[in-house]
């Protein structure tokens, strides 16, 4: 191990990114909520407003994440089941009625068509009268882990990461309360992958676009702090604490020995972190509270700067409120009863700990000179290399469970009868039909002649290299749907075929 | 088409159980175009062919694909990943797509390959491709079924290319370095001599991209060429009946092979192969006397085959 | 010879989620069968003209996005429409209770949750599969 004397709120930032941690400010409790029709939406967010709360976090339909209007073939079975609905300016209104958007801040979990609605939360803010600069929130807007992980991308890497770019460039100028990207490895966890494979093929996804954004002119300071990061917090509690403080010294460098950056900010790592979902288990439920508490507890020890703990129904049913409530006690209980949030970084300094950060930053950065040494990120993802990796090692998990190499209670060993019922989600038999009538109706009604203009230029734009982000807001404040923006792109950007190998 | 999908399938998976085709489906064959895709995994074969289908759709002919993957030889089970780069055509009417694991079978196609190349052919498929992995000198045999054989390999391939130069450049009609887009600009630019149509067929060398679909268009020009040659040249007779001999060699083989292990599981063949194990008989002697007791028998062993015959 | 076991593993609908489906195929191909894997957002007609063309013997389906009533009945009428009979179709992934009675009336054999074994789904093939 090396003799290090590391602070925290000091560069390389391995013991947590504020010098007084939770002893300042608590984490942001952001538990991810949220589907159904934009009428429900709406009014559970009025509740969770009502209560105090006020940070939005918005979920969106299949359909929508992959460009598709409600009333598309494609569509069938997924309207309005992981998250909201929405095709056109109408729906995000509905959405946010009597919501002002300079009292919120919104997160919406959004990657391929992250720049149509993000130009929808803006031309509701222009409707509202509510000026840009007002505006704050995020959009995942991190689209490399869908190849690799998640699956809801639409356009091939390089038209995606102009767009991202466009967004980054355009906020940098227009609304500089949005947080552009949010580089996610929670879903490459989700699906496999190891601890040091988490921090390395996120922090490469975040290589990939601090490296688009540079290469298109913008200093990095300029953006680099809007960038922020999402975590898994998974089941093994010391290498997950040590997980954390790794990704974080990594980063800094990167920053600032591979972008020069200067701002202390653009260094900085903040993250988001989501309890693992595949560590529940739909046998014995009761045991997911205890797992999830465990996993929250490494995540604060960790120096998350938010967390959503899973409710123990969650990622395999549809949590109940009560479970629900549950979840999100937990993280109270840690941040007001267990004393942890005293000390910045408490575990800094053990010989474990700190020995356990420096063999995940090694591993880490071993991956990362793989990814470099195959050409960048781009490369890795394309050539399979990533997926492979990740889905090797899901498979090898598979198997130790099933030889018991890895005992998992209740399922593997200790195992009793009782299981999780699964219930239904509720979702109303009519609502497809009736949002298909409600698009007919709508592209009826909404003026034809300006829609067909401001498609034609979004159609021209899309083959300069022209920033389509106001292209885009014309074009929705028009009310043309986000299926019929995705057409238009889709037609000059192609479509990615998976490249991976099993 | 004259026969529907369902009975197509059907008839592909009694062939490929052994089951030989009929006489009157036999002779309804001979008229498909058999492309053989060849070359060392992960070149891109498989993302070419789909690239192919939608090419020779656009000119309106239908396509039979045979996929072809190894069987893993420590499960015996096999997972046919090719079918995935193709699945977009999987309903569309024009075209049949199936995947075939080799199990014990070395030599790039399976059993019943033969019989199911005819199986799509007689269903009226204009175009059958067949695609095998084929590393270096052993896995040639698609060259015994196709009419025309195309080689994928890719840019930077070293060691492969030197190995597969040896037996695989032998079966090429055509040579395809796929992946263009991966190369820099100069030596992606592509290769625009025609190839002669005089007697003498001069293998092309094309560069393409399944990804971005450059050069496509001019592989099945090139394809279309050299079955043009074939047939004007009357190679393609020679082809064809290369193919029949190969087919009919094969069958025999099988035979003999199923009445040689059936013969040796009589009990005086038992005591001849103790013998050599204990070393009193040596193996040639061994053969030889097996060989003759085997063709002495043949009137007898025919029901020792009557798996195979109809 | 006797034929392997031969099966497609499909994922349908919008869902991206490969993690089930894909360690199923593998899975099963170490387990001796022949596994044609389709890969993501494949539409119930694919699906169902895939399994035609590979003449599997069965079919598993993977949906966790809460989409399965509609695709799995979708893909349980065109196998009907085109009188498929004979091939075995099995589901994994999210399905709540309610669903899994009605899909069993439906025609599928069996659905598989979270934490199901690979040997057990594996078994439950071997069992039933009809040998062609
Ligand atoms: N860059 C690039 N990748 C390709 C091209 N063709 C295929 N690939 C990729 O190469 C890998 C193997 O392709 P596949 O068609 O399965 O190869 P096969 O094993 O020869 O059938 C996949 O990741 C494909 O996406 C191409 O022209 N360019
Ligand atoms: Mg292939």
């Amino acid at each position: 191990m090396t003799e290090r004397r590391e602070e925290p709120g000091k560069f390389p930032f391995a013991r947590g990114i504020h010098a007084t941690m939770y002893r300042g400010k608590l984490w942001t409790m952001r538990q991810y909520a949220g589907f159904g029709t934009a009428t429900e939406t709406n009014k559970r967010y009025k509740y969770l407003l009502s209560q105090g709360q006020t940070g939005l976090s918005m979920a969106f339909d299949l359909p929508t994440q992959i460009g598709y209007d409600s009333d598309d073939k494609m569509a069938l079975g997924e309207v309005g089941r992981v998250g909201v609905a929405i095709s056109s300016l109408a729906d995000m209104e509905q959405v946010f009625h009597g919501i002002p958007l300079d009292k919120v801040s919104t997160s919406m979990t959004i990657n391929a068509t992250a720049s149509i609605l993000l130009a929808l939360y803006l031309a509701v803010a222009d409707k509202q009268g509510v000026p840009w600069s007002k505006v704050s929130g995020t959009v995942q807007n991190d689209i490399l882990k869908e190849y690799i992980a998640r699956g809801t991308y639409i356009f091939p890497p390089a038209p995606s990461l102009r767009l991202i770019a466009d967004i980054v460039e355009f906020c940098a100028k227009e609304v500089p309360g949005w947080n552009t990207i949010s580089v996610g490895g929670y879903h490459m966890r989700e699906a496999g992958c190891t601890a040091a494979q988490e921090i390395a093929f996120t922090l490469a996804d975040g290589i990939a676009y601090v490296q688009t954004c540079v290469e298109r002119g913008l200093d990095v300071d300029s953006f680099a702090p809007r960038i922020a990061f999402f975590f898994n917090c998974h089941s093994n509690f010391l290498e997950e604490i040590a997980k954390f403080r790794a990704a974080r010294r990594l980063w800094a460098h990167i920053m600032r020995d591979r972008f020069g950056a200067k701002n202390e900010r653009s260094m900085m790592l903040r993250f988001h972190t989501q309890t693992a979902g595949s560590t529940l288990t739909a046998q014995q439920p009761d045991n997911n509270v205890v797992r999830t508490t465990i996993e929250a507890l490494a995540a604060v020890l960790g120096g998350t700067q938010s967390l959503h703990t899973n409710a123990r129904d969650e990622a395999i049913a549809l949590p109940t409120e009560e479970s629900a409530l549950l979840a999100l006690r937990t993280q109270q209980i840690i941040a007001y009863e267990s004393g942890v949030t005293a000390e910045p970084d408490p575990l800094g300094g053990s010989y474990y700990i700190e020995s356990l950060t420096d063999q995940l930053e090694q591993q880490a950065r071993g991956y990362l000179n793989k990814i470099d040494n195959v050409g960048g990120m781009l490369k890795a993802i394309e050539g399979g290399y990533v997926y492979k990796e990740i889905y090797r090692a899901a498979y090898e998990h598979q198997k130790a469970v099933e030889k018991k190499e890895k005992i998992i209670v209740g399922v593997n060993e200790f195992v009793s009868e009782k299981k999780l019922s699964l219930k239904t989600q509720k979702i109303d038999p009519k609502s497809e039909p009736r949002r298909r009538r409600e698009l007919a109706a709508l592209r009826q009604k909404r003026n034809a002649t300006k829609v067909e203009k401001c498609v034609g230029t979004l159609e021209r734009a899309t083959r300069s290299s022209e920033n389509l982000m106001p292209i885009i807001i014309d074009c929705v404040r028009n009310y043309v749907t986000v299926g019929e923006i995705c057409k238009v792109l889709r037609a000059t950007f192609g479509e990615y075929r998976p490249t991976h190998s099993i | 088409m004259s026969m529907t999908r369902r009975e197509l399938t059907k008839l592909v998976t009694r062939l490929e159980a052994g089951v030989p085709l009929s006489p009157e489906l036999y002779a309804r064959t001979g008229n498909a175009r058999i492309l053989g895709i060849t070359g060392p995994p992960g070149v891109g074969k498989s993302s070419l062919i789909d690239r192919l289908i939608d090419e020779l759709r656009r000119q309106g002919k239908t396509v039979g694909v045979i996929v072809i993957d190894p069987t893993s030889p420590i499960s015996g089970g096999a997972l046919l990943g090719d079918r995935l780069r193709m699945q977009r055509h999987s309903d569309d009417d024009g075209v049949f797509i199936r995947s075939l694991a080799t199990r014990h079978h070395h030599g790039g196609l399976t059993d019943a390959t033969p019989q199911i190349i005819h199986a799509l052919d007689a269903a009226g498929f204009d175009i059958v491709i067949v695609e095998t992995v084929g590393t270096g000198q052993d896995e040639v045999e698609v060259a015994e079924v196709a009419d025309t054989v195309v080689v994928v390999l890719m840019p930077e391939l070293g060691d492969e290319i030197q190995r597969a130069k040896s037996g695989l450049m032998e079966i090429a009609d055509v040579l395809v370095i796929n992946k263009s887009d991966l190369m820099n600009a100069g030596a992606a630019r592509q290769e625009t001599r025609r190839p002669k149509q005089g007697q003498r067929w001069e293998r092309p060398t094309l560069r393409t991209s399944a990804k971005t679909g450059d050069g496509i268009t001019t592989l099945c020009h090139v394809a279309d060429a050299h079955h043009a040659h074939l047939a004007a040249s009357g190679q393609l007779a020679g082809r064809r009946e290369r193919a029949a001999r190969a087919e009919v060699i094969r069958l025999l083989q099988s035979r003999m092979t199923a009445s040689i292990l059936c013969a040796l599981g009589a009990s005086r063949p038992q005591t001849i192969l103790s013998a050599v194990a204990k070393r009193k008989l040596d193996p040639y002697d061994a053969a030889q006397k097996l060989w003759v007791e085997i063709l002495g028998s043949k009137n007898r062993s025919h029901k020792y085959v009557a798996t195979n015959s109809r | 010879m006797k034929r392997p076991i031969k099966v497609l593993i499909a994922k349908a609908g919008l869902d991206g989620h490969e993690r089930g489906a894909l360690v199923v195929a593998m899975g099963l191909r170490d387990a001796g069968m022949e596994v044609v894997y389709t890969g993501i957002r494949n539409t119930p007609e694919q699906i169902v003209q895939a399994a035609i063309q590979e003449d599997v013997n069965a079919i598993g389906l993977s949906s966790l996005s809460g989409g399965h009533m509609a695709q799995f009945t979708r893909v349980m009428e065109l196998l009907k429409k085109e009188k498929i009979k004979g091939v075995l179709v099995f589901a994994g992934g999210i399905i709540p209770d309610a669903d899994v009675k009605k899909l069993k009336k439906l025609g599928i054999r069996e659905i598989f949750g979270p934490g199901s074994s690979i040997a057990s789904i594996a078994e439950f093939l071997k069992k039933n599969v009809r040998s062609k």
